[in-house]
Parts: structure tokens; sequence; C-alpha cells
């Protein structure tokens, strides 16, 4: 039965399910009643979700240095998952401090929407650290059952319904074909595990007797077809502008932030211990190439603000996706890491920017002109963070392009880092061009600029030095990235130097 | 499975046909109301054959949730709000329709072929079981399962139907303006 | 072949699911059921398996399946009535009013 060593690995979730738990009877205990308004509860409810996941990045910290392999390997928690979840914790964390002023504007009504935070927050740890096919789904369903009722919860907007809409069809589109190729895997080999699949995948004929049957094939392609449809590469991205240009500003935030992380860890696992250099390699060649490319082209023509952003992020899932490119290397999956924790600090700090701006309902880039004159320390952020998407040293996205066209050099994928030095060079285009629209432009329409509130700067202050002060001392980076890839390999034994096949 | 090739055979042709005749009529009718009676009996003729594969447990819930829990409630859903449907003449298909449609069938030889030439019955599954007082019926088996090996998946679901059932009323109740005065009776407290 | 014929069964199912979601232009519930169908053929695949290799996982799975697609369609259904008390018409080529 249940040891107790093993729950260990399943604290910080239990914490999650518990707070959501009592949240959820004290909403319902403090009815709202025409005396009473929502405000004040929301920012109380948001104030203890804050702490809750605080308390999470207590209970992975402490848990770090153990290795935990829980209930016949179903989840594994490694050195690996620990970091990740403090990585999604902490960026959970930012988007709840940007959510907190909001519900003091009685701009958010609802304290559920903190509630499904939360809960989609414990499904992305599951996920982080399944190492089962069942439970992989479960946490990943449990994760965008929760992102579609976040993405229409704006109700009485159409944006808001429709972009929620969207989300749902395809991402249950998509859930249908990932679950279609697990059937598939399961069938052809009986195993659901992903350490018994590894043992199987090394084999290169899957066990299966007449090694020409493609069935394990298709059920691979179809697994990694779903981990690109919610990671929004190109060409399963169509939901994505859509979507994240009708939420909510904090949802969004929030959609951009969390689950690329979770995701993308577990299809780190994934693909590294299951199906280990076998045909996925060629799909997410295709996939980085079709990203990079369309998030810079895109983005180029945007006049709105959130569609700018979205297209940026589809181009840098297009850069994080060259650290597979190698198969799975240890520096590929060390870059990838490195990008995806700088991604999380750039993000955060562009949507601090405009969570701050909301209320003023600046939509179009245009607008942006304002800020260049009334508002000198906004201008420095944002063009710090624009910098620093481009890629221009010394700040801190140079150093994760740089990683991961080394690596993308490294292991031969040389088309990849040169498309990428091109893509990059193209995208200085249009976050100068940001640039330069809030310092030498006039803007459409003039409007007061907010004051930034207190969570709020907090949250851009620690973003922004993180930013601009990475180069200075960068070995943290480094030795935590590398502490991650080596418990990916110690883990399974497999893979340590692939090759672009 | 006991009963001889032929009946069997038969069975399996009789309670496929349901669905397959079924989700034909849901994807191509016109009018609201027909699709959902065949989504409903598609849902219920699936679950024909599974006795026969040692999947009672499954086929009672089967029955239950799908034709039960997700079948029924669309109907009720659809009901308030589709208009009056006047029959319009089909729409001609386009490029796209035609192209997706072609990819849709060009992927079916392939499959077939391949599920035809694999030697399904040469794979064993690599987990090894206790041999040892394991239960035979599969309601004991997977009730055991769920409690010692699977239980890790067997807990989050739950978790995701109370995400369901915060979510939908989040999503779908009627908007409550603070400081609209209305009456103790009418008033709805979400 | 009984196998094979149970698993051609669920493909084509799962196909026509496919193609009920792809080629949609009437009404947003029969996307809907179509999601439902994709979900009810890998069910039925799961379980075919579970018969053929004699392990329990595969039934397991297809509860679990069965339970998460239960909770899908709740929400969808939610979105859904969402969607038209904003909008109006549930008919397809009305949802799209951003910019592709």
């Amino acid at each position: 039965m249940l040891d107790r060593a093993e729950l260990l690995g399943l604290f910080p979730e239990i914490l999650l399910w518990d707070t959501t738990l009592i949240l959820l009877v004290l909403g319902m205990m403090v009815a709202r009643t025409p005396a009473r308004p929502a405000a004040p509860f929301v920012r109380t409810v948001a104030w203890l979700g804050l702490h809750c996941v605080l308390l999470a990045i207590v209970l992975v910290g402490v848990g770090i240095p153990i290795t935990i392999n829980s209930i016949h390997d179903i989840l594994l928690t490694d050195s690996f998952t620990h970091c990740c979840d403090i990585f999604l914790l902490v960026g959970t964390a930012g988007t709840i401090m940007l959510i907190v002023d909001h519900g003091g504007r009685d701009t958010l009504r609802a304290f559920e929407t903190i509630v499904l935070i939360l809960l989609s927050t414990s499904g992305m740890l599951v996920l982080i650290s399944a190492s089962d096919l069942l439970i992989m789904f479960i946490a990943m369903e449990l994760q965008t059952l929760c992102f579609y009722v976040l993405a229409a919860s704006k109700r009485d907007s159409e944006c808001s319904t429709e972009a929620g809409l969207k989300y749902f069809l395809l991402g249950a589109f998509s859930s249908g074909l990932f679950l279609f190729g697990c059937s598939m895997v399961y069938g052809s080999t009986g195993v659901t595990n992903f350490e018994e699949l590894g043992i199987l995948a090394l084999t290169r004929s899957w066990g299966v007797p007449d090694p020409s049957t493609g069935i394990p094939i298709i059920g691979i392609l179809c697994i990694v077809v779903g981990f690109l449809f919610k990671i929004t590469a190109v060409p399963f991205h169509m939901w994505a502008p859509d979507v994240y240009e009708g939420s909510l500003t904090l949802v969004t935030a929030f959609f951009s932030i969390a689950p690329k992380i979770a995701i993308f860890a577990n299809m780190v696992r994934v693909l590294n211990h299951c199906f280990h250099d076998h045909d996925w390699q060629s799909l997410l060649f295709f996939a980085s190439i079709g990203s990079m490319i369309l998030g810079t082209v895109a983005a180029m023509a945007q006049q709105k603000v959130k569609r700018f952003v979205v297209y940026s992020s589809i181009g840098h899932v297009g850069y994080l996706c060259i650290g597979f490119a190698g198969g799975t290397t240890m520096e590929g999956i060390q870059s990838l890491l490195i990008g995806l924790l700088i991604y999380l600090f750039m993000t955060v700090n562009v949507f601090g920017l405009f969570c701050a701006v909301r209320p003023v309902r600046s939509q179009y880039l245009g607008d942006l002109g304002v800020f260049g004159k009334l508002h000198p320390l906004f201008a420095i952020t944002f063009s710090l963070t624009m910098f620093s998407y481009a890629g221009i040293p010394p700040l801190a996205g140079f150093c994760s392009k740089f990683y991961l066209f080394f690596g993308a050099i490294r292991c031969g994928a040389d088309v990849l880092a040169g498309l990428g030095v091109v893509t990059s060079v193209i995208s200085c285009f249009y976050y100068l061009r940001l640039v330069k629209l809030m310092y030498f432009d006039l803007p459409g329409e003039y409007m007061i600029p907010p004051r930034l509130d207190r969570d709020n700067s907090i949250v851009l202050a620690i973003t922004v030095a993180c930013i601009t002060l990475m180069f200075l001392y960068t070995s943290p980076l480094f030795l935590v990235t590398h502490y991650m890839a080596m418990g990916l390999f110690a883990e399974s034994g497999v893979g340590f130097s692939g090759s672009v096949a | 499975m006991s009963s001889p090739e032929s009946v069997h055979d038969a069975v399996l042709v009789s309670s496929a046909s349901g669905p397959a005749l079924g989700s034909l009529g849901v994807v191509s009718l016109v009018n609201i109301v027909h699709p959902a009676p065949s989504s409903g009996s598609v849902s219920a003729c699936i679950s024909l054959p599974h006795p026969s594969m040692n999947a009672d447990f499954a086929a009672a819930v089967q029955i239950l949730i799908h034709a039960g829990a997700v079948n029924v409630p669309i109907p009720f859903a659809a009901m308030p709000v589709s208009q009056p449907q006047y029959p319009h003449p089909a729409k001609p298909w386009t490029v796209g329709d035609g192209i997706t449609s072609a990819l849709r069938t060009s992927a079916f030889p392939p499959l077939i072929n391949m599920i035809l030439y694999t030697s399904w019955y040469r794979i064993f599954p690599i987990v090894l079981r206790n041999a040892g007082s394991s239960p035979t019926h599969s309601v004991q088996r997977i009730g055991s399962y769920s409690s010692t090996e699977s239980l890790p998946p067997f807990e989050p679901p739950s978790i995701v139907l109370l995400v369901a059932l915060v979510g939908a009323i989040t999503v779908a109740r009627r908007e409550q303006v603070i400081g609209q005065e209305t009456e103790p009776a009418l008033r709805i407290d979400d | 072949m009984t196998a094979v014929n149970y698993l051609t069964f669920s493909t084509i199912l799962f196909l026509l699911a496919i193609g009920g979601v792809l080629l949609n232009s009437q009404n947003l519930f029969i996307l809907l059921m179509s999601i439902e169908l994709m979900l009810l053929a890998v069910n039925m695949n799961f379980l075919v398996f579970s018969v053929l290799l004699d392990d329990m996982m595969g039934q397991l799975l297809a509860l679990f399946i069965l339970a998460v697609a239960a909770a899908d369609s709740a929400m969808g259904l939610a979105i859904l009535v969402t969607t038209y008390r904003t909008r109006g018409t549930m008919a397809v080529e009305y949802a799209t009013g951003m910019k592709g």
C-alpha cells in the first residue's frame, strides 16, 4: 500500500488541493450580497492563494535531494521535477501577484478564478512528475479543463466566450488525438509506464516480432502532435492568437507563462525516456523552423498588443524546440531549460507591464507612445524587456538564444541555428520598433498612465533585475539546469549523445 | 469468448452497425434534434460487445456515464438555444472540404493495412503480475488495481470532476449584478 | 481475426469523428458530439487492446478516460450555453469574430 515516503512526492499537490477545497467552502460561506461586494473577498482569496503557492515552493525546495519513485513507478520525482516545479510555482506566484490588485479594483468579480488557477497549477505539478501515460493524460486534462473555464471567464464579453469556445474545441480535439496515440502505443507494447517503454524503445522494434509494423510510430506521432498543439507550435498554433487575445489580460498572462513550463518538462521526459531517438525528431525540427518563421513574420504585421505578444511567444517556442533538435542531448536539454527560465522572467515582466496599463484600455501598439513621455520607469523597463526578447547582449535573452544555437550547432543542426540567427535579426526590427514607438512617436490619444500598484511593481522589479543583471552572475543558472539535466539522464541511463538523423 | 465463431461474428456485425450508423448520423444530419438520439444510440450500442471482452463493469459504466451523463444533457442544453430551422439546400463542397475528406479517407487504408499485417497474438505485456490470489472477476480486479497500483491515476479524476462542477457553474450561471435590487424570491445566490 | 474487426471498427469511428469535427459547418453541438465520439472510439481501442493483451490496465484506462470525457462534455456544454447567451446563435460561421 502507500508508503509515507511515496506520499512525499505528492505533498505540494495535496497542499494545493486542500487549499482549493478550503477556499471553495470559504467562498460559499461568504455569500455575496449587495451590502458586501465581492472585490475585497477576491483580494483575500488571491492573497491566500499566493501564500499557498509560496508554501508549496518551500515544500518542493525541502524535498530537492530526494528521488522518489512513487507507487509502482507511476509518479517520478527527481531533481528535474523538483526544479521544474519550482519554476512553475514561481511563475504562478508572479501571476497571482499581478492579479491581487486587480481584485481590489473590482475587475475580477469571481473568486473562482483564483481557485481554478490553483487547481490547474496542481494539475501541472502532477504532469511534471508523471511517469505513466494514464496519469499524464489525466493531469493534462485537469490542467486544460481549468484553462477552458479561465478563458471563458468574462461572460458578458463576446471575445472572451469565443476564446473559451475555440480553446475548448481545439483543446478537446488535440486531447482526442493524443489519446489515440496513447492507445496505439499501449496496444502495440502492452505497457504504459515510461521506464518500461524506454526499455522497449531501445530495441528499436518495440518487442514486436515483425518490426515492419508502424502502429507504435503512429502512436508516437499522434502523441507528439498532441504536445505541439498544447505548446502552440506551428502548424498547430491556429487557436493561440484568438484565444490569447480574447481572454482577460491576467488570464492570458497565466496561459503564456505556466503551461509552457509544464508541457515542455513533460515533453522532455516523454521524448527522452520513452521514445528515445525515434521518428519524432523530424517533426520537431519542422515545428521549430515553422514556429520561428511564423512568429517573426506574423508579429511584424500586428497592431494589437496581445496578438503581438502571442506571436512573439510562438517564435520563442520555436527557439525552445531547437533544444530538441539533436535528439536528446545534455546540452540540448540544458539550453532548453535555460531558455525556459529566461522566457518565464521576460513574459512575467511583459504581462506585469500590460496588466498595469489595463485600466486605461490601451489595446493598440500605437498607444504606447504615452509612456515614453509621462512614465519613464515604465518605459525603461519595457525597453529592457524588448531588448532581452530581441536577444541583445548583455541581457538574459541573448544568453538563452546563444546557448540554444550553440547546442544546435554542437549536434549538427546547422540549419536550425542559422535560421534562428536570421529570425532573431528580423525580430529585432519589431521589438525595437516598439521602443521607438514609445520614445519617439506621438500616441494616438493622450491618457494619464496609471500608478503601478505595490505588488505589480515588486514583480516588475524582480524580473527586470534578473533580466539585466543575469550576465554578472550566471553560474547559479547553469549549475541548476545542469543538475536538472543530470537528474533526467541519470534516471534512465539511455541517451547520452544523440545526433541529428 | 465461449460462443462459436459465426455467432460471434454476427453479434459483432450487428453491434458494430449501430454505432457506425449512429455516428454517420451525428456528423451528417442537418437538424439539431436528430443527431442527439443517434449519439445516444452510439453510446448505448458501443457497450454491447463489452461483456464478451470480459469488461462487464466497463459496459455498465459506459452506459451510465456516456449515455446518461454525457448524451442526456446535450439535448437539454440544445433545446433552449436552438432556433427553428428551415430546410436549406446543402452547401456545395469547397476545395478545403474536398482536401479534408480526401485526407480523412486516405488515412484509412494504411491504418487497416497495418492492423491486418501485425501479428497481434505474439505481443506479451512486459509487466509481470502476481499469479497468486488474483481475483478473476473484472470488477474485483479493477478494484484491487485502483486501490493499490493505480492509486495516483484514481485520485486526480475526482479533482477533474470538481473542476468540471466549479467551471460549469462559473461559466454558465446567471450574472447577479451587485447593487441591483431584486426580489428576495427571485434572487439567485451564486 | 475478430481483434482486427474490432480495431477496424473503432478506427472507422475515430476517423468519422475527426471528419465531423473538421468538416462540420452547421452547428456547434455537432462539434461537441463529434469530440465525444472521438473519445468513445479511443475507449473502444483501449478495451480491445486490453482483451488482446490480457492486461487489466486497458480497462482501467478506459474507465478513467470515461470519467474525464464526461467532465469535458459538461464543460463544453457550459461554454456553448454562454456562447449562445452572448452571441444569440449556434451556427459555426459566426464563431470567427476575431481575426483568425
